[in-house]
C-alpha cells in the first residue's frame, strides 16, 4: 500500500469518527416509571411533565395500565380516593383507565428549534434541564414526577402557559394507574 | 573455530534471524492494521448511530444500558460484536504476517560446509537484513501495544459487566465509566507486566544482533578485498 494512500484514508477515517462520535452524543435518553397514587386533598393528583430544552428534537411514549388498587381501597383515612385513574391531558382530553383491560398508549413530539438560547431551564416547579457544555451539568431531557399535585395549578401553569426556552408535555393522573415514560432526544 | 561449530553458529544466526524477520513482517502490516482499527471504530460507531436513530424513531431503549441509579451507558450489542470481530481479524492479519515463508534459507549451502558460509555471504542482501532487524524492533513494540490493548479491553469489559449488572444493578451504585476504565488501566499494567520485561529483552537482544551483525559484515568485507 502506498504511504500517501493509508495516510490519507486513516485521516479520512478520524475525521469521520470525530463527526459521528460527536453525533451520537447528542442523543439523550429518559427513562421513568412507577404508580400514581392518590393520597391528600382529593383534588390533588399525580403530574408527569416531561421536558425539553430547544436544542433538541424529542419523542416520548408514556403508558398507563390500570392498577387494581383502585377498585379496593376507595376510601383512605376518610377521605374518597378518586379511581379508577383518570388521566387528563395538557390540551383537556381525558381519559378513564377503570378496568383491567382499560389502558392508554400516547406518542408524541417536541419540535426542537435551531439556533435557540439553550443553556439550562426550568419548568416551574424545581424541573432543571442543562445543555451539554453550560455550567449546570445534566442532560437537556428530563421527565418530573410531582406527586399529590394540585389540578388547580396545573390548570392554571400547564393547560394555559408555554414557556419560551423549554419544549414541555405535562399529563395529570387522578387516582391510580401504572405509567411508563420514555424519552429519546435527538440533536437537531 | 573449526568448521563444524561455525556452521552451527550459522544455523543457530539463521534461526534467530527468521525469528526476528517474522515480527518485521508484522510491522511491515502496520498500515493494513492500522486502517483494520480506524474501520472497526467507524463502524461501530455508526452502528451506534443507526440504533440511536431507530430508538428515536421508534421510542424504544434499544442503546439504552442501565449502568447506576441514575446513570446509563450509551450503547449496543452490535458494538460489542463489531470490536469482537475487529480484533479477530487484527489477530489473524498479525498471525498470517507471522507464518508467512521466510527468505532466508540456508540449509542447502550450509552442507556445502565452509564453502557454503561463504556463498550465503555473497549471496544474500545483508543491508535487506539488517533493515528486517530493525523493522522486527518495532514490530516488536506495535505486537506489545496490540497485546496490552486486548488485556485493557477484555479487563474493561468484564469490569463493565460486573459493575453494571452486579454491583450497578443489584445495589444501585453509580458506576461511572472513568472509575472502570481507571481499574481496567491499573489491572492491564499488573497483568501486563510480562509483556513489558518481554518486550525490553527483544530489543536488547536484536540491539546486540544488529551491532554484531554489522561488526562481523564489515569484517567479513575487508577480509574479501
Amino acid at each position: 500500500m502506498k504511504s500517501r494512500t493509508w495516510k490519507i484514508a486513516s485521516v479520512a477515517m478520524v475525521l469521520l469518527i470525530i463527526v459521528t462520535f460527536v453525533f451520537t452524543q447528542g442523543f439523550h435518553y429518559a427513562l421513568t416509571d412507577g404508580t400514581a397514587s392518590q393520597y391528600g386533598n382529593p383534588d390533588n393528583g399525580t403530574l408527569i411533565v416531561i421536558e425539553a430544552l430547544p436544542n433538541v428534537n424529542v419523542k416520548y411514549s408514556a403508558s398507563f395500565t390500570y392498577v387494581g388498587i383502585a377498585h379496593t381501597i376507595a376510601y383512605e383515612n376518610g377521605t374518597f380516593i378518586r379511581a379508577p385513574g383518570e388521566i387528563v391531558l395538557q390540551h383537556g382530553s381525558e381519559y378513564l383507565i377503570n378496568d383491567a383491560h382499560s389502558y392508554l398508549n400516547l406518542t408524541g413530539y417536541i419540535q426542537g428549534r435551531l439556533f435557540a438560547p439553550a443553556f439550562y431551564g426550568s419548568v416551574w416547579p424545581r424541573v432543571n434541564l442543562s445543555a451539554p457544555g453550560s455550567y449546570v451539568r445534566g442532560d437537556p431531557i428530563a421527565v418530573a414526577i410531582l406527586n399529590n399535585f394540585p389540578y388547580s395549578d396545573f390548570n392554571s401553569q400547564y393547560l394555559n402557559q408555554r414557556l419560551a426556552n423549554v419544549g414541555y408535555v405535562a399529563i395529570f393522573v387522578y387516582g391510580y394507574a401504572y405509567f411508563e415514560v420514555k424519552v429519546v432526544a435527538m440533536p437537531i | 573455530m573449526n568448521s563444524d561449530s561455525a556452521i552451527d553458529k550459522m544455523r543457530e544466526l539463521m534461526l534467530t534471524i527468521d525469528s526476528l524477520t517474522r515480527f518485521s513482517n508484522i510491522r511491515r502490516k502496520f498500515p493494513l492494521l492500522l486502517l483494520i482499527t480506524l474501520g472497526t471504530i467507524l463502524i461501530s460507531v455508526i452502528s451506534l448511530a443507526i440504533v440511536y436513530f431507530y430508538d428515536f424513531y421508534s421510542v424504544t431503549m434499544v442503546g439504552y444500558i442501565q449502568t447506576g441509579a441514575s446513570s446509563y451507558f450509551g450503547g449496543s450489542i452490535f458494538s460489542l460484536v463489531i470490536w469482537a470481530a475487529g480484533m479477530i481479524v487484527i489477530y489473524l492479519v498479525m498471525v498470517r504476517a507471522y507464518r508467512a515463508p521466510q527468505e532466508i534459507k540456508w540449509d542447502e549451502d550450509l552442507k556445502e560446509g565452509p564453502l557454503g558460509i561463504i556463498k550465503i555471504m555473497q549471496k544474500y542482501d545483508w543491508e535487506k537484513i539488517l533493515v528486517d532487524l530493525r523493522y522486527a524492533k518495532q514490530g516488536f513494540i506495535l505486537v506489545s501495544i496490540l497485546q496490552l490493548l486486548l488485556y485493557f479491553f477484555l479487563t474493561f469489559f468484564f469490569l463493565f459487566l460486573l459493575f453494571t449488572y452486579l454491583v450497578g444493578g443489584l445495589l444501585q451504585v453509580f458506576a461511572s465509566m472513568y472509575y472502570v476504565a481507571f481499574s481496567a488501566a491499573i489491572i492491564t499494567l499488573i497483568l501486563g507486566d510480562k509483556t513489558l520485561v518481554k518486550l525490553y529483552n527483544r530489543i536488547w537482544s536484536a540491539n546486540v544482533l544488529i551491532d554484531e551483525f554489522r561488526r562481523f559484515r564489515i569484517e567479513f568485507s575487508q577480509r574479501e578485498l
